[in-house]
């Protein structure tokens, strides 16, 4: 015979499935496109958000197996990240960081809302930021996170991630301003 | 920042792509498996008396809609177990006989009855010890003894959540072979 506590137990186990699967449904495109940043491909980068996942749940088992919070996610992605980064060796990793720069056609969704000169410019501009600043972007325009959630994520001060991203924006601005008058000769 | 108000705005329409829908299915299902594997099996397993009665009862139970899949897999796989003991005695390598998988139907029926639905069963033979010739010392006959690991792997869908568990029971049979000619 079932117990009260087992019952219970099978109600939280429903419920939190549950929570983790909605959690999972509205934060899964932002830790991809911070995943996606980090390696070399689509696939790659779900694997990693896949195994942030299993460590997330493991940390989230001490606290009533609720969801985590973003900046935590970001945090265990960016560790899981960087731990995929060594595994691949240093010679590959360079190999990869050729084709990094030129297999990100599907980094960006090909959508005609974004249907004019300047989203182009700006989606290459991008892609040539460095790693540092890129992150910062990334975790703040499409992660939605405030300076000190980044800060909390990368380890840093949130002073630090609010003047890597003014260095960031600056870049970008000068780098549209180039490429813009590039392609107009 | 206001003077970065327009790169901002023009960074916020830029779209990036998102997790493929194949990627979005195996995070969820690792949910799944991750519940599956906090949740204890081995608890419930383990109330689960071991005697046949106690079995019926939780087979019983689970038609009253207080089901949940590991219950009932636990009593599938005890209930399993005698039956394969008796219908193995000859055909040493064969999957388990039909016959002995009727005995789980009282349970599989009962789970028709509540959201959960067994999508598949299966009884795999994994390995086999021989331990040759026995001869008890209590002077009854002489038999080969043989040790099956047999693995039950049983997958159930809750409709409710949609979440499909794998539920696993590894055991060992021993079968005994009585020697006829010598």
């Amino acid at each position: 015979m079932a117990t009260i506590r087992q019952k219970s137990a099978i109600e939280s186990a429903r419920a939190c499935t549950s929570a983790w699967k909605g959690w999972l449904r509205e934060h899964s495109s932002r830790l991809y496109v911070y995943a996606r940043q980090r390696c070399s491909s689509r696939e790659d980068a779900e694997d990693m958000i896949q195994d942030a996942l299993i460590r997330l749940w493991g940390y989230q088992e001490e606290r009533d197996n609720v969801p985590p919070d973003l900046p935590l996610a970001y945090s265990v992605l960016r560790f899981v990240a960087m731990d995929h980064g060594k595994k691949q060796g240093r010679k590959k990793r360079k190999e990869e960081a050729i084709i990094f720069l030129h297999d990100r056609n599907d980094y960006w969704l090909d959508t005609s809302a974004e249907d004019d000169d300047d989203a182009v410019l700006l989606r290459q501009a991008v892609d040539g930021l460095g790693e540092k600043l890129r992150e910062v972007i990334t975790l703040k325009i499409w992660g939605g996170l405030t300076f000190s959630q980044i800060a909390e994520t990368m380890a840093i001060s949130p002073n630090t991630a609010a003047s890597r991203y003014r260095y960031a924006l600056e870049q970008l601005e000068r780098k549209l301003e180039t490429l813009k008058r590039e392609r107009h000769g | 920042m206001d003077n970065f108000q327009s790169i901002e705005d023009k960074l916020s329409q830029l779209i990036p792509s998102s997790v493929s829908e194949e990627g979005q299915m195996k995070m969820e299902d690792t949910i799944d498996e991750l519940a599956g594997s906090s949740f204890d099996v081995a608890e419930i397993a383990t109330s689960v008396d071991s005697s046949q009665d106690s079995l019926l009862q939780a087979g019983t139970e689970v038609t009253g809609g207080s089901s949940w899949p590991w219950k009932a897999a636990a009593a599938i796989a005890l209930l399993a177990v005698p039956a394969v003991m008796l219908e193995w005695g000859s055909s040493l390598f064969d999957a388990v006989p039909p016959s002995s998988l009727a005995v789980i139907d009282p349970v599989s029926e009962a789970l028709g009855s509540s959201p959960l639905v067994v999508l598949k069963t299966t009884n795999r033979v994994d390995g086999l010890e021989d331990d040759g010739l026995i001869l008890p010392l209590d002077g009854s006959a002489p038999h080969y003894r043989y040790r099956y690991h047999v693995i039950d792997e049983e997958r159930v869908l809750d409709e409710k959540t949609g979440t499909v568990i794998t539920l696993c029971q590894p055991r060992q049979e021993v079968v005994t072979v009585p020697v006829t000619q010598f």
